[in-house]
């Protein structure tokens, strides 16, 4: 479901959240990215990657949810990039204006 | 066993060896078996073609013989007439032989040598089974022959109405299915009558043509529609049973009963008169799109006794056309995990081939059609319904089940066409159904909301309608969409709808939510 991966060498902290980010999973994302954050020390990185290419929707209350990443990360003075494969994604985040705030990284999603 | 002289068996004996050959027909016609030989396979087809197959009821046939084997001739008897026993006669240990020979159709085989005992036993039984598999043929063909009748019945009788007429039936067995009936009844008067007898044999193909030759007839010389129900039922809820007492000489129970809804349109008086007992309730759809089911129902005629038939009329105005369907539709629906709109705007919109693909192993007959009633409309251009369910306030929990739900329901009607916009279209139920259910229901599983999802091939577009109990908003959502300056801000699920759909709307105070979004092609 969820998992983080420190890298000393670039400083940075990638979270991988599997899945949509949703009213029913929103809460348990957010605290296992809390668990995640609080066991990789800040001072350990300069950047959290949070990457949602497995996701399709994030409704209203995981928009939520990843607007509170985003105010703890800049809290703390780090960067965050988003990376998301989804078109349908990047139009919430675009109109919610979260680009404003964080680095979003959208490759759209291959056909099969 | 001994048979009537003018009816003797006939056996066909064949075996090149002259001597195995007398044998065997001699220990036959002491049987009392009429045989006819042959000592090779040429010879016993010729005998076969010129006596024709149906004169033999038993083929005793050696194994090893030149040129052409036994296994060659159970092949052609097999194709010639599958319902004929053949017996394989083989040398000891042969056992792959025997396997062979079973496989390929033979209904016995012998072991040389061969007693007459084992011999009179094996053949005894090869014309017993071939006489039971010429009466199950003869029955199976006589069968048929109803279910064609069947379909002769179930005809559109008024072609002007076809262009407005779509109908898919799909039936388990040969006969005694679910029926469908277009007649015209008067002046500019029309029947559509949808059936499905319990059972699915020819007592339930009598029941049901009995039902719909009544029911034209009494229709066409005005009876109503609920005097003609009224008078079936009571047919078959005590005419064709006997008394408890048992005053009735007969004691063969019919025991069946019939569920159908019967829709009249008239176009003179602008009405469509709709009566249904024991089909899932119609689906009634309008010109916006919108649609509902039949409120007033009533239990399969034969169940019990009905004081008087209500019929509920509506006004063709307003009214785009009807959805009439069987269980076997909305229980194949339930199979595959999607609404029954998606399954029958699939059926209805595919060739019988893609159909075929979609319905492999229906459990029960299927049947279903639609009726454009507004014929001043392209139908294309009509939107024409996905998904239709009502959900009750505690069922926010199950939010994702239902998500998928709507989900597989798109794919399966749309396929490809929705590409990525499906995500767009299912976060934007989400977020109103989630809305509906926690705010118009509180949650309460006494309070129900509706989700409607439409399509419009033509404008390329799909429709959503949700409506709830509440007492609405009371808001302008434009302006509250405008006003929300912080993400976190109230009514953020409004704002994503707002913003993915083309048009989104708020009517009845705030209690109906409609939105439309493009579709990718």
């Amino acid at each position: 479901m969820i998992k983080g991966v420190l890298n000393r060498s670039k400083h940075n902290l990638t979270i991988t959240l599997k899945g949509d980010v949703l009213s029913t999973n929103a809460e348990e994302f957010s605290d296992n990215i809390n668990r995640i954050i609080k066991k990789n020390k800040p001072a350990n990185w300069d950047e959290l990657k949070l990457d949602l290419n497995s996701a399709r929707i994030i409704d209203s209350m995981g928009l939520n949810m990843i607007l509170n990443i985003v105010k703890q990360v800049q809290a703390a003075g780090k960067s965050m990039k988003i990376h998301i494969l989804s078109s349908s994604i990047q139009r919430v985040f675009l109109f919610s204006r979260l680009d404003k705030a964080v680095d979003i990284v959208f490759k759209k999603r291959r056909r099969r | 066993m001994t048979y009537p002289q003018n009816n003797k068996p006939t056996i066909l004996a064949v075996d090149d060896d002259i001597s195995g050959l007398k044998y065997f027909s001699m220990s036959l016609r002491k049987m009392d078996f009429h045989v006819l030989s042959a000592t090779g396979v040429d010879e016993a087809q010729a005998i076969i073609l010129k006596k024709g197959i149906l004169q033999i009821d038993c083929v005793l046939t050696d194994f090893r013989m030149p040129v052409k084997s036994g296994l060659d001739l159970l092949d052609w008897v097999m194709r010639k007439d599958s319902s004929l026993s053949t017996i394989i006669v083989t040398a000891e240990g042969e056992k792959n032989l025997v396997r062979d020979s079973l496989r390929s159709g033979a209904s016995d085989y012998l072991e040389k040598p061969v007693s007459r005992q084992v011999l009179g036993g094996a053949i005894s039984r090869g014309v017993e089974r071939t006489i039971r598999n010429r009466q199950l043929l003869a029955t199976d063909q006589e069968v048929g022959a109803v279910g064609r009748m069947d379909q002769i019945f179930q005809a559109v009788r008024a072609p002007e109405i076809l262009p407005y007429f779509k109908c898919y039936y799909r039936p388990l067995y040969k006969v005694g299915g679910d029926f469908i009936n277009v007649l015209p009844i008067g002046d500019e008067r029309y029947l559509f009558l949808a059936g499905d007898v319990s059972g699915h044999d020819v007592r339930a193909a009598f029941v049901s043509a009995y039902f719909q030759g009544m029911m034209r007839g009494l229709l066409e010389h005005n009876t109503s529609l609920q005097d003609v129900l009224q008078l079936f039922n009571r047919i078959l809820g005590k005419e064709w049973v006997p008394d408890e007492d048992g005053s009735e000489s007969s004691d063969f129970r019919v025991q069946s009963s019939l569920a159908i809804c019967a829709a009249v349109v008239e176009y003179k008086s602008r009405k469509v008169h709709m009566i249904n007992c024991g089909i899932p309730p119609p689906w009634i759809s309008y010109r916006d799109g919108s649609c509902r089911r039949m409120t007033r129902n009533y239990s399969p005629l034969g169940w019990f006794p009905v004081e008087a038939f209500g019929i509920e009329s509506l006004s063709l105005d307003d009214l785009a056309g009807f959805y009439i369907c069987t269980d076997g539709l909305t229980d194949y629906a339930d199979y595959l995990r999607i609404d029954p709109f998606s399954l029958i705007y699939k059926l209805l919109s595919s060739s019988d081939e893609v159909c075929n693909r979609i319905v492999t192993q229906p459990p029960d007959d299927i049947l279903v059609m639609h009726y454009q009633v507004d014929q001043d409309s392209d139908l294309e251009n009509l939107y024409q319904p996905l998904i239709f369910e009502h959900y009750s306030g505690d069922e926010f929990k199950d939010i994702d089940r239902l998500q998928g739900i709507w989900r597989r329901s798109l794919q399966f009607a749309l396929s490809e066409e929705l590409g990525d916009k499906i995500y767009d279209v299912l976060l934007c139920c989400r977020e109103a159904v989630l809305n509906a259910l926690v705010y118009g229901c509180d949650k309460s599983p006494e309070k129900t909301c509706t989700i409607q999802v439409t399509v419009s091939q033509k404008l390329g577009r799909i429709g959503v309608r949700i409506d709830d109990p509440g007492h609405g908003h009371g808001f302008d959502i434009t302006e509250r969409v405008e006003k929300m300056k912080a993400l976190d801000g109230s009514h953020l699920g409004l704002a994503i709808i707002d913003n993915l759909c083309d048009k989104c709307s708020i009517e009845n105070d705030g209690t109906s939510l409609i939105f439309e979004l493009a579709m990718n092609n």
